[in-house]
């Protein structure tokens, strides 16, 4: 098999995978890459994302902790996933099943927690949301969005989750929100 | 200080300050100027070319440091403007309505495709395999006739289709019930769940199941009496845990408790 052929099946297998989801969260890991597509899996990976970029898409890749400069073993530990490149229409994220107040409740916990140094009391969290809904529909969003990996809870305390580091750009959501209404 | 121990000391520079770089700590813990002076120490005793190459990575590792620092501290000064209590402001401030938009600006959903598993497709391939034929199946059920017609709300709500209201209210609203009835005192939960109806039974069990489950009222076994205290809370307290309590209410259950209570 020629080079340029080798390199156009490693990028057909690469999509197969990001994309058809294996396990029940979606994503692969690095070192799952590494073992199907080789050593050199960081530059398929890197040719698969400017190829999804034709359709909007990108390459997300989530590590397990804050790392400002990653290493080899880093992203073999990472979680490699597709998500859209731009961020999503609300009428489509509305038609995938979401109603508007889970997802404000949502826009509230990750920028609360966000600026609170990435943990906060559950019980803060609750008083918060049951001001603008009522409790028992609180209680069941937060189990939603743990059971979903929107938020992670340990310790009766709530941290951003890995879905919520894969889909939602945390910065921007909080520069969002302090500029919402300010510019007129 | 031997040689040998300077040069130990210049890969441990290299390696603090790599671990700081992967793990994104504070690169100020690191004393850049003291370890550069230490370098210019060693550079002007060392004579081998590893030593030379030893000095550069120990010198490139701290220049990266440096600008890590930079960057902390870009970073830090820009998370000032996330003050936790300028976004709480906004949250409340903000609908709900609102908050989503901010939320879809900033959210970049997971694109995936879910396939069915080898062990799903055994089962559907068998399923079908042992289908019968449509004309086999076709012609065993009498021939229904559909028509439309159109439906009040109150229709519909009496023909339980339909609620007053939202959930929210109704399950506010029992619990101002369960409240109410335990003012008298001790109130067991079958004499709670008694009702004219084996309906309005269920349907109290199952809200009573709600109030149980969030927090909102407590049960309290009494062997004596074999059978459960409601316990109200006036406000709704946190549910650690996930103790579960089945109480079956078949049909039979009811009738027995009832007549027993008609009894009494």
């Amino acid at each position: 098999m020629s080079e340029r052929a080798d390199l156009s099946s490693k990028i057909e297998r690469a999509a197969q995978l990001l994309l058809i989801q294996r396990h029940r969260r979606p994503g692969v890991k690095g070192w799952e890459l590494r073992r199907s597509l080789g050593r050199r899996y960081l530059d398929i990976i890197k040719v698969l994302d400017e190829e999804l970029a034709k359709f909007g898409l990108k390459v997300k890749i989530v590590f397990m902790e804050e790392v400002s400069e990653p290493k080899a073993e880093d992203y073999d530990r990472a979680l490699f996933m597709v998500t859209f490149r731009y961020p999503a229409k609300i009428t489509d994220v509305l038609t995938a099943g979401w109603s508007i107040d889970e997802l404000g409740a949502l826009a509230a916990c990750i920028s609360i927690i966000n600026s609170r140094g990435g943990s906060v009391r559950m019980r803060d969290l609750e008083d918060l949301l049951a001001e603008k809904l009522p409790r028992w529909r609180v209680e069941l969003l937060l189990e939603r969005f743990v059971r979903l990996g929107y938020l992670d809870v340990k310790d009766d305390h709530l941290s951003i989750g890995w879905r919520s580091k894969a889909e939602i750009d945390v910065d921007l959501l909080s520069l969002r929100l302090i500029s919402y209404g300010s510019s007129g | 200080m031997s040689f040998k121990v300077k040069r130990e000391y210049v890969e441990r520079i290299i390696s603090t300050c790599e671990r700081v770089l992967r793990r994104g700590v504070d690169p100020f813990t690191i004393e850049v100027e003291r370890y550069i002076k230490y370098l210019k120490d060693f550079l002007s005793q060392s004579s081998s070319t590893e030593d030379l190459i030893l000095d550069l990575e120990a010198l490139e590792a701290l220049s990266r440091v440096v600008e890590f620092q930079g960057r902390w501290i870009r970073d830090k000064s820009f998370k000032l403007y996330f003050d936790p209590l300028i976004i709480e402001a906004k949250v409340k401030s903000l609908s709900l309505s609102d908050l989503a938009h901010v939320l879809c600006q900033a959210l970049r959903p997971i694109a995936s495709v879910k396939m069915i598993s080898r062990v799903g497709f055994e089962e559907a391939a068998k399923y079908w395999f042992n289908l019968p034929p449509l004309k086999d199946r076709w012609g065993r059920l009498p021939h229904q006739i559909f028509t439309i017609e159109s439906m009040s709300i109150e229709d519909l709500i009496r023909e339980k289709l339909a609620l007053r209201g939202s959930f929210s209210e109704m399950v506010e609203e029992f619990w101002r019930r369960v409240k109410d009835s335990s003012k008298d005192g001790k109130i067991y939960y079958w004499d709670f769940i008694k009702s004219n109806s084996f309906e309005e039974s269920v349907l109290k069990a199952y809200m009573l199941s709600y109030l149980v489950s969030y927090g909102y009222v407590g049960l309290d076994y009494d062997p004596k009496a074999d059978d459960y205290v409601i316990i109200p809370y006036e406000e709704r307290i946190q549910v650690l845990g996930s103790n579960s309590i089945a109480v079956s209410i078949s049909y039979d259950e009811w009738l027995r408790r009832v007549k027993d209570v008609g009894k009494g």
